[in-house]
């Protein structure tokens, strides 16, 4: 990020395009150092992939044929470019676990993984901003106090500890919530359109898959979003706590502007910028939680996959899993640097 | 308010579809909570314990293991007959089976079946390399013609893995230039013969099975009322135990020591608990360093706690090994010593061997995340602590273990290294070979000691060839004998299998061999 202050003028619009090429250049440039090193780790780390992968009683000779099968007699260069050719025409390879396509085993594991995260990234920042504004109108009242102990324990919880008590309360004592999965068994899945069943579902009209998706839904996003809306809500109340000591804000109120107005439209907006800061860094830090997250509600996302990849050094797998996760954390914090100017056009790019 | 009057209605409809009766009630639905979902579907390449409970009932085998037991018998063969050279073996197939997809299921198909998993050569494929070809005689007799008997044939075709019979009509169907076994359309396939036909895998959520209502055994006159099985995949233990308690799923395959001991208590719950054929020994590096030497290893033996070690370490889940092979199977040796603790017997070893007060360290590696094996690495060494060896406590994950102990250098191997076996099938030849036999030193399989006898090296390739029953026994209880007294590893303990059920789930049996399995077509639901 190099946001810097300058007037608004004819030439902003081209700097943030040229602002973007060179930001996806970098991106790019990150992704193939990813990609370079995480091929040179799995390659160099002790353990043989083609022996776990034929079989432990397979024949030297059957564990020679799972080599050649997957290209893993070449020297490592050759590899490498092979990889990166076939990389470049969306093939990520076969696993060597499953033996199947790795985007197959991506389409069905990394969509409900980012279904959870962007679930629970939505409840964080749609709860924790107005949470964080309501204590900071509201400061130093119980409100703010409760808002306070609440973002405490947010941010003190052990996720797993504080799914585990969900799920306790919530389905056994309760029997509010399944304890787990993402949708009921006894009812067919939405068809396969984005790979995201609550979308699926709503699109497709399917509101017997959607109520069930959303009541699977619910207790995974609330463990996985609690911390992160704690952190947020805090944020939003200090930032906007700051904001509204500032000169302009008693200009506004001055002026007569009503106080929902000076809040809403003067205070909040040139209070985004450090409130976006950590709602990305807080999707970030989602996508470690989200591992937990999905063995406690046995939630079929990327972690077990991940898990399993990595144990049975699955190396196709493990590079397709590194380069999907960089490019979302990349794209995440792109997408941030971008917001910055939509909420404070003060800010351009070089 | 339009707003609310909308939201209203979708949450009308919601519910009223949601009330909508399903199509399979819960009733007549089996529901099975297990932690392990398998890599691949494809019976030609899997090799999991994950996939047993699919195999099971999906797919069928020429002959089988008999519900709680491992004797042999006819599945989809109603006979079979062997040469007097044992090289030739013939089987019969029951007139008028049909695989889920409507073809029939005779001899091309059975022999289609073998030569797609031989020809895939990966996985389970290792069992049928003595098989020189198989083909169909006539519609319902199938010949295997073998390289040299094999007198485990018959127990290598009940084993679930690589052996269930596929259709050849789903296969050449799916098959490409690319892909002319169609392994990639059955790993996530099955289409096989068995009582309950492939719906859908939800890759980390379940598999789906229905009743196969032209299973050609039929369902008139069987208790079976169970129309559907569902299998979810539950990692978390507790959550198994959450969901068992308040009945959503009748069975649950991961109960945790901890949470085994509550249920106890909890009505309406069946607990089953049965020693496993699993086999946890300490491999002693033979080759090199102190364990080299065979008055070292069996002070080693000498020193250990066996009873601390089932009683506290295991809490009572686990019953001591006899032997190298697993307890139960045909032609174990019932007769050797269980060993016990004697220290004064490890002190006067320990001497003869030139170590009178220890003085030297053993390395102790195992496997991440087999904490039983993490907790009698810290037993041993507490108990060596007072022969005055130092015992260095490595764990190391799977690939960095095989890594340690494939190396064909004995140097490089640790002394001492935790290791599990389960048997594919119920014959101790397949305890004894890979793990014993001279030609199988590191890097080709599994005897990772480098222990090496010459007896047990000619009684072993006697056994292979032997196709009198009896005499074979004689040879492997010989063969079990001898490492006994060579003491190559301390043969540990069976880890006992637990599977809590619902009370209404009825007809269970154990399967020694197919642990994780289900003989659902002999099971019902009373609820």
């Amino acid at each position: 990020m190099i946001p810097g202050e300058g007037p608004c003028g004819p030439s902003s619009a081209i700097d943030m395009w040229a602002y973007l090429l060179r930001r996806l250049g970098y991106t790019l440039l990150t992704l193939w150092g990813l990609t370079l090193i995480t091929f040179v780790l799995t390659r160099v780390v002790p353990g043989d992939p083609a022996r776990i992968a034929a079989g432990p009683q397979a024949r030297q000779e059957q564990v020679e044929q799972v080599r050649r099968m997957y290209g893993l007699d070449k020297p490592l260069w050759v590899q490498y470019g092979i990889y990166m050719a076939n990389l470049l025409r969306g093939d990520f390879g076969k696993s060597l676990w499953s033996k199947r396509p790795v985007i197959e085993d991506l389409k069905a594991y990394f969509l409900p993984t980012m279904e959870l995260g962007l679930t629970a990234g939505l409840m964080f920042f749609c709860l924790g901003v107005p949470l964080g504004i309501l204590s900071a109108v509201y400061r130093n009242s119980p409100l703010d106090h409760l808002s306070r102990l609440f973002a405490l324990a947010g941010v003190s919880l052990p996720v797993f500890i504080f799914g585990l008590v969900l799920q306790l309360v919530f389905y056994k004592i309760l029997g509010w919530f399944p304890a787990g999965g993402r949708i009921d068994p006894f009812i067919p899945p939405p068809r396969h359109l984005t790979g995201f069943y609550l979308l699926d579902s709503l699109i497709t009209g399917n509101w017997r898959a959607l109520a069930s998706s959303l009541h699977h839904i619910f207790l995974p996003a609330v463990t996985l979003a609690y911390g992160s809306l704690a952190v947020v809500s805090r944020m939003t109340r200090a930032s906007l706590l700051e904001v509204l000591g500032q000169d302009y804000i008693r200009t506004a109120r001055a002026k007569g502007l009503a106080e929902r107005v000076v809040l809403l439209k003067h205070a909040l907006r040139n209070a985004m910028v450090p409130i976006l800061t950590i709602t990305g860094l807080q999707i970030g830090s989602l996508l470690g939680g989200v591992l937990l997250v999905e063995i406690i509600f046995s939630w079929p996302g990327l972690g077990t996959y991940a898990y399993t990849a990595v144990t049975v050094l699955d190396v196709n797998a493990i590079m397709a899993i590194t380069l999907v996760t960089g490019i979302l954390y990349t794209g995440v914090n792109l997408l941030v640097d971008l917001l910055y100017t939509v909420v404070d056009p003060r800010i351009r790019y070089r | 308010m339009a707003r609310k009057v909308l939201l209203c209605g979708v949450l009308f409809v919601s519910l009223g579809i949601w009330a909508l009766g399903q199509e399979i009630p819960r009733e007549r639905t089996l529901v099975i909570a297990t932690g392990l979902q398998p890599s691949t579907l494809d019976i030609g390449v899997g090799y999991e314990a994950a996939a047993i409970n699919v195999n099971l009932v999906v797919y069928e085998r020429l002959v089988r293991y008999k519900p709680g037991s491992v004797e042999v018998e006819p599945e989809l063969a109603k006979s079979w007959s062997v040469s007097p050279d044992g090289k030739v073996w013939t089987f019969e197939l029951y007139p008028g089976i049909v695989f889920h997809d409507g073809t029939p299921c005779d001899a091309a198909a059975v022999a289609f079946s073998f030569q797609r998993a031989m020809a895939i050569n990966l996985g389970p494929a290792w069992m049928l390399e003595p098989i020189e070809k198989v083909e169909a005689v006539d519609d319902l007799t199938v010949r295997f013609t073998l390289k040299r008997p094999y007198p485990e044939f018959l127990q290598v075709l009940a084993n679930i893995f690589g052996t269930g019979i596929v259709s050849p009509a789903a296969v050449k169907a799916h098959a490409t230039e690319d892909d002319p076994w169609a392994q990639e359309w059955l790993s996530s396939h099955m289409v096989g013969t068995g009582p309950y036909r492939f719906i859908e895998w939800v890759k980390g959520q379940h598999i789906i099975l229905r009743r196969f209502e032209d299973y050609w055994r039929g369902w008139d006159g069987v208790k079976n009322n169970i129309e559907q099985v569902i299998i979810r995949y539950i990692t978390e233990p507790s959550v198994q135990r959450l969901l068992l308690e308040r009945g959503d799923v009748d069975i649950a395959m991961d109960i945790s020591v901890d949470d085994w001991e509550l249920l106890k208590d909890v009505p309406g719950i069946v607990l089953v608990e049965k020693p496993s054929m699993h086999a946890t020994y300490l491999r002693f590096n033979c080759a090199a360093g102190p364990t080299a030497d065979v008055r070292v290893r069996k002070a080693i033996r000498a020193a250990l706690d066996y009873k601390g070690m089932i009683d506290y370490v295991l809490r009572g889940h686990a019953v001591q090994m006899q032997g190298a092979a697993a307890i139960g199977l045909p032609c174990h040796n019932d007769e050797l010593p269980l060993p016990t603790r004697d220290l004064d017997l490890a002190r006067k070893l320990l001497a003869e061997a030139g170590y009178p007060n220890g003085g030297f360290t053993l390395e102790y590696v195992y496997e991440s995340g087999h904490e039983d094996r993490r907790r009698v690495g810290e037993l041993l060494q507490a108990s060596l602590a007072e022969l005055g060896i130092t015992l260095k406590i490595t764990e190391l994950p799977w690939p960095d273990l095989w890594e340690r102990v494939s190396a064909a250098d004995p140097a490089r191997t640790p002394a001492i290294v935790a290791n599990g076996w389960w048997p594919d099938y119920a014959d101790v030849i397949n305890f004894l070979y890979p793990m014993y036999h001279s030609s199988q030193w590191p890097p080709v399989a599994f005897n990772i000691g480098f222990y090496k006898n010459e007896e047990v090296d000619k009684l072993l390739d006697r056994a292979q060839v032997e196709t009198d029953p009896a005499v074979r026994c004689e040879l492997l209880k010989k063969v079990q004998a001898l490492i006994y007294e060579d003491c190559p590893d301390i043969d540990l303990y069976h880890l006992t299998t637990r599977i809590a059920l619902r009370d209404w789930v009825k007809g269970y049996v154990y399967s020694p061999i197919y642990t994780e399995g289900f003989f659902l077509y002999d099971m019902w639901l009373e609820k």
